[in-house]
């Protein structure tokens, strides 16, 4: 391929193109990429994101999800489990 | 079957998502989806000015996401807009940091900016971002496809183009791609600007 000349060369245009690609290359990535790319690392992925699921966490704490954490037939499930145990 | 968040997009008949929707499909991210936001993260944040780091930078994006300043909408997948926020974010800090050094050269009286990203870049602009780029090749010099690939793409070439131009074949590109996204995803990711 044709070398460009060096007066052309535009180092801010390039780097704009450059993480433009990047990051559709990270969106594009498949489920099985991700984990492979840490077991050649090997890293453990659930250790990996962990700082992220963390920032999340305190980033949305105040928005809890108004839905109960726990179905109500398991309530009633283990309050009934409860019972049985005294 | 398998689920994948990147791919997650709001309905398109929904109004603005409230914080507590946006709240509930971060919360929702599968550990890939988490990796995929990491590397973004590091992706826009590298060698930013200031010591600000990726998680600073991944924080404020889902704070402004949060409360509405920069509103999610419909039809555009959560990770690729928070991409774009965390874009927007980073070049926020690199014009302040122009500005700042601007002020600080002119001795207070700023020269007339006008649109920044139009204007011709600065010899300081132009330094950091050889940098960049270096530090990008850097991060896949021992591949040699990969390299090529970097080159076309930093052309704005696409790829058959790249493909013409290096003479690889469909194959050694597509192998190439999956060994850059890997690179790319892989924790350490240390790859700043020196």
């Amino acid at each position: 391929m044709k070398e460009r000349p060096m007066r052309k060369w535009q180092p801010p245009a390039e780097l704009r193109r450059l993480l433009g690609a990047l990051d559709a290359e990270i969106l594009a990535a498949t489920d099985a990429d991700v984990e492979q790319a840490h077991s050649d690392a090997g890293r453990v992925l659930t250790a990996a994101v962990r700082d992220v699921r963390t920032l999340i966490a305190a980033a949305t704490a105040g928005l809890d999800d108004p839905e109960p954490t726990i179905a109500l037939i398991d309530a009633l499930g283990r309050r009934e489990a409860c019972f049985r145990q005294h | 079957m398998e689920r994948s968040t990147v791919r997650i997009r709001r309905r398109v008949d929904a109004s603005d998502a409230p914080g507590r929707d946006i709240a509930r499909a971060l919360r929702s991210l599968s550990n890939a989806d988490l990796a995929r936001l990491k590397a973004l993260a590091r992706l826009w944040s590298r060698g930013l000015p200031g010591g600000l780091g990726w998680t600073d930078i991944l924080n404020e994006a889902i704070v402004r996401t949060l409360n509405g300043v920069r509103p999610w909408p419909p039809d555009v997948p959560l990770l690729a807009f928070l991409s774009g926020v965390m874009r927007s974010i980073c070049d926020e800090h690199w014009r302040r940091a122009r500005r700042e050094l601007a002020w600080v050269v002119h001795d207070g009286d700023l020269p007339d900016g006008g649109d920044d990203a139009a204007a011709p870049p600065d010899a300081e602009r132009v330094l950091a971002a050889a940098q960049a780029v270096a530090a990008i090749h850097r991060l896949f010099s021992a591949d040699a496809v990969a390299l090529k690939i970097l080159t076309g793409l930093a052309e704005g070439l696409t790829a058959s183009e790249i493909c013409r131009a290096y003479g690889l074949s469909e194959r050694e590109y597509d192998s190439a791609r999956k060994r850059m996204r890997r690179t790319l995803l892989r924790g350490g990711l240390s790859w700043s600007v020196p």
